[in-house]
């Protein structure tokens, strides 16, 4: 596989997914505070689990609608000819 | 709070406060499902029609959303009310999938759609050399994991249909109502999966109709799901703040809420992430709409952030449901799995009730629907076909029919299984911990098939091994104590062990302890089959089949794979296309046949040579219509074929790369020709141009001073010169390209030469005001050559001095030099010399040196002509200079060549 600029950036995003979804920065999130923390009229814990979903959600969307036509050079191969300007 | 698998308190009727008619609930879910296969019908007709209606993103988006079942609908909020967070891993796991999908799904679409792989079990029985056996294995384990998941979709719709309509579940009489009740719905589910997949055999195993009726649903479960969130929320409460804020003043509430307090069990909430990371693509339903009913690699960039979003949305208000079932009902009180029907029936809001209801049945449905659809395709292409196949009597015959038979029974068969287990455990186990059941055993296929896609060096037999150790230690670890712990079989051995051997605890194996059951099964089933895959594969080396498939999978982005076929042998068209009508029906075998006849440029079918590509062609139609395995035995039986071994696999990849290579060595011919011919019409124009010109002028003007027409003469003339001049070298140059110019090879006194080429050039020498020095030894060794090519050498390098020697103070340096293996001649000018981007380019054709207003007059053509002359003879022209300090230009020649050709 090619690994072109996007599926660097994929991988990246997917390492960054995991790290904050996950042990142990999730416990962070979720094991601190005191009981009835509330932020915003929800469970302090449930909301920031939901925001760091949507982060990622929302990463992935520009990732992938940015590039949807072919700027990670896999679709379109851009032709070489006429590139050659008439020098004389 | 692990995922344990918890016995619930099964008391469902406890709010049936306000029932509905079970005639109303009966008739809206019917005339539901009438919609749906209207829907479905439609879009069928339209596809038929070539203006497909599930062609875009939005659309794959909402049917992937077909994970979301029953166990979403109901079951998270059931999790939920236990465990918080809990319910959410199962949807973070899919996320954190789909961040990689355009790198693994779109490889995954891309194989599938090359070697019409229509399931997962011929995915991976495909890439490990089309093994039957290894089909075969993987869909019993597909189909034994599924059952668990099919009846949680049945008990879900029973129980909420029992709720509504207000049956008690708990009495005896309840409870051979309910079991039937999940038989009828059951027979529903499977009349309904009949008429959507199986109408026609198509060799795709593309469902127009089902996808579009898939999508349909996902958007009615989220509706459904969004608005009794909606009702909890400010309905039944006071906005989120009043809901939370009660929840969390109650201590048994607030307990479930802050998951952290009591210590978090990372190890389950990792082990739930990937389980759910794998489900979503290997379970077969998902198999199913992402890869097979995928129609655009393209859409795979949008859906892998919409169908997260969906499970976003979806799970909002699983919290909020929860926390309020449980203040409304109190803990306990009723079943949290139906706070989504119980709730607004307990506000009076019947209508609500009932749309939640159509929700719950659109989730699972859809689940059954697809799930069905695909475990039918596998079960029948890879467990019973190869059985009917060996049977005389269905020697000869079309078996269209026979296939889509196999199907439709088959897919009453599973909704019947899933209604057996429903009966055997569903009443003890929550719906989470069944879907979770299902999801371990699909899990299985990892290793074999993600390794496959990236890993050439995988074999059938780790393959194989890896999957059997993983089946087993599922079965042992999760499904047998599952059944036991219904009170179906003695639960002893998961006390004591299996023999008493305290080591085989199936929950404790090997004395591994301190994880749940689930997590505790997951490590050691993956574990062995990831281990044994690994290990066995590397025992040996690949064979041609498993390294041709290898090949297939892994390079299949790679430029020119799609084009290599590993067959060899001996075929006839007859034979190939009665064939592939035996399983497609005549008709549609022709009509694919003449299609393939056209793509290649032929005129029909006659004209069709009975050679590997063609054999590759049928093959593949077959594997869309029985899988891969059965079709590459078919194939085999027709067509007399060469066993290949390894090295004739890496000789066809070679052979293909290599006339890759050609073909595009061809194309940049092509347009080096193009250019060529571009060029030479805009040389040959312009002097044309001022010919015309000048002409028509003398024509028109009769009374033109005879100084002023000699002047135009002139010009004309000297165009006219320069035209045949350009004229000649564009037939020089295509001759020594082409091979085709006459040498005659003599011996060369080149240093007589360079005296005959100054004095050939004196009189414009003296015109350009140019002095020339000659540098040279009294004698030479003699070059063999030829004389009168080597002089059209030195005129080129001398006059091209000359016009780019300042006019009037020009010096030209000219000097010959005798070395050990040859002569090297130089031409040095005082000029303006070449800047060091043009060094290279003044070499090639049509590229002059100078700037375009003072280009002194030439055709573009002499040093072109004049280093193919010097590199005829084993030589090299060059050029030295510096910008501003004049030019160099020289050659050497050796004095015995190596004639080459060009």
């Amino acid at each position: 596989m090619k690994h072109t600029l996007l599926a660097q950036r994929l991988l990246a995003l997917a390492v960054l997914g995991w790290l904050v979804l996950d042990f142990p920065l999730l416990g962070t999130v979720l094991g601190s505070g005191d009981a009835g923390a509330m932020l915003l009229g929800w469970p302090r814990s449930a909301w920031l689990l939901f925001a760091l979903w949507a982060l990622v959600i929302v990463v992935l969307a520009l990732l992938m609608e940015r590039g949807a036509y072919g700027e990670d050079g896999e679709h379109g191969e851009h032709g070489e000819r006429g590139e050659r300007g008439e020098r004389d | 709070m692990p995922a344990t698998v918890a016995p619930v308190a099964a008391s469902a009727a406890t709010a049936a406060a306000a029932a509905l008619a079970p005639g109303v609930v009966l008739a809206a879910s019917l005339a539901y499902l009438a919609a749906l296969f209207a829907i479905a019908w439609w879009a069928d007709r339209r596809a038929a029609a070539g203006r497909s209606v599930i062609g875009n993103a939005w659309i794959y988006a909402l049917s992937m959303a077909v994970y979301c079942t029953a166990w979403t609908y109901f079951g998270s909020i059931g999790r939920a009310a236990s465990g918080g967070v809990w319910f959410l891993p199962i949807y973070l796991g899919p996320t954190l999938g789909m961040v990689l999908a355009w790198l693994v799904l779109r490889k995954m679409i891309r194989i599938a759609r090359r070697a019409r792989i229509t399931t997962i079990a011929d995915f991976v029985a495909s890439r490990y050399g089309k093994s039957r056996l290894l089909a075969a294995l993987v869909t019993l384990l597909a189909l034994v994991g599924v059952v668990p998941y099919v009846a949680l979709q049945l008990k879900a719709v029973a129980a909420g249909y029992e709720l509504l309509t207000g049956v008690d579940a708990t009495s005896a009489a309840g409870s051979t109502a309910h079991s039937l009740l999940a038989l009828a719905v059951a027979l529903v589910l499977a009349g309904f999966t009949i008429a959507f997949g199986t109408r026609h055999l198509d060799n795709t195993e593309r469902h127009e109709g089902m996808v579009a009726a898939i999508a349909t649903e996902s958007v009615v479960k989220l509706v459904a799901f969004v608005a009794v969130g909606g009702f909890v929320v400010w309905g039944l409460y006071g906005g989120p703040d009043d809901l939370f804020a009660r929840a969390l003043a109650a201590p048994a509430i607030a307990r479930v809420l802050q998951p952290g307090a009591g210590g978090f069990a990372f190890d389950a909430w990792f082990a739930l992430l990937v389980l759910s990371m794998l489900s979503v693509i290997l379970l077969p339903r998902q198999f199913q709409v992402m890869v097979v009913e995928n129609v655009d690699e393209r859409h795979v960039r949008r859906a892998a952030w919409a169908f997260p979003a969906y499970l976003l949305a979806i799970n909002v208000f699983v919290l909020p449901i929860a926390a309020g079932g449980l203040l409304y009902f109190g803990k306990g009180g009723a079943d949290a799995e139906t706070f989504v029907l119980s709730l607004p029936l307990a506000g009076g809001h019947g209508a609500l009730a009932l749309a939640a209801f159509i929700g719950g049945l659109s989730a699972a449905t859809g689940m059954v629907i697809v799930e069905a659809i695909a475990i039918s395709t596998m079960v029948c292409n890879d467990l019973v076909l190869p059985l009917v196949l060996r049977l005389r009597r269905y020697a000869e015959r079309d078996l269209t029919g026979v296939i889509l038979g196999i199907r439709r029974t088959v897919i009453v068969l599973l909704l019947l299984l899933g209604w057996l287990y429903f009966r055997v455990a569903g009443d003890a186990y929550a719906l989470v911990s069944i879907g979770l059941i299902s999801f371990a055993a699909v899990a299985q296929f990892a290793p074999a098939l993600f390794g496959g896609m990236y890993w050439k060096g995988g074999t059938r037999d780790g393959a194989l091994a890896g999957l059997a150790a993983g089946a087993l230690l599922w079965a042992y670890t999760l499904m047998l104590p599952s059944i036991a712990k219904s009170g179906w079989m003695d639960a002893g051995f998961i006390e004591h062990g299996l023999f008493g051997l305290a080591a085989l605890r199936p929950e404790a194996l090997f004395g591994l302890a301190g994880m749940d059951n689930l997590t505790h099964a997951l490590f050691w089933s993956l574990g062995a089959n990831a281990a044994l895959y690994v290990g066995v594969s590397l025992a040996r080396p690949p064979r041609a089949a498993e390294a041709s498939q290898a090949l297939q999978f892994v390079d299949v982005f790679e430029r020119g794979s799609e084009g290599r076929v590993f067959w060899r042998g001996t075929a006839r068209v007859d034979d190939l296309l009665t064939l592939v009508g035996r399983f497609l029906g005549a008709e549609r075998a022709a009509v694919l046949f003449a299609a393939h006849a056209r793509e290649r440029g032929l005129a029909g079918i006659a004209a069709l040579p009975a050679d590997a590509a063609l054999v590759q062609f049928a093959e593949t139609q077959l594997a869309g219509a029985i899988g891969s395995a059965s079709a590459r035995v078919m194939i085999a039986s027709t067509v007399q074929e060469e066993a290949l071994d390894l090295d004739d696999v890496l000789g066809i990849v070679e052979e293909a790369s290599a006339l890759r290579h050609l073909n595009e060595q061809l194309q940049s011919l092509d347009r080096l020709k193009d250019d060529f011919m571009s060029s030479v019409t805009h040389e040959l124009r312009t002097p044309l141009a001022s010919i015309r010109a000048l002409t028509e002028l003398m024509r028109d003007e009769a009374d033109m001073e005879p100084a002023q027409r000699q002047q135009f003469l002139g010009i004309v003339v000297a165009e006219t010169e320069r035209l045949s001049r350009l004229v000649n070298q564009v037939l020089d140059m295509a001759k020594i390209e082409s091979g085709n110019a006459e040498w005659r090879t003599g011996d060369v006194d080149l240093g007589a030469l360079v005296e005959q080429a100054v004095a050939t050039m004196s009189e414009m020498l003296r015109e350009r005001g140019a002095v020339v020095t000659i540098d040279r030894p009294a004698a030479v060794p003699a070059l063999r050559a030829d004389a009168d090519r080597l002089l059209q050498v030195l005129i080129n390098l001398l006059s091209n001095a000359a016009k780019f020697a300042p006019a009037g103070r020009g010096r030209i340096d000219v000097r010959l030099r005798a070395g050990a293996n040859g002569l090297t001649l130089e031409v040095e000018d005082n000029g303006t010399g070449v800047p060091p981007a043009q060094q290279q380019s003044v070499f090639e054709k049509f590229r002059q040196g100078g700037d375009a207003r003072n280009r002194p007059q030439g055709t573009g053509l002499g040093l072109p002509i004049s280093r193919r002359i010097i590199e005829h003879f084993g030589g090299r022209l060059w050029l030295r200079s510096e910008s501003g300090r004049g030019a160099c230009f020289g050659f050497d020649l050796p004095y015995r060549i190596e004639e080459t050709t060009t």
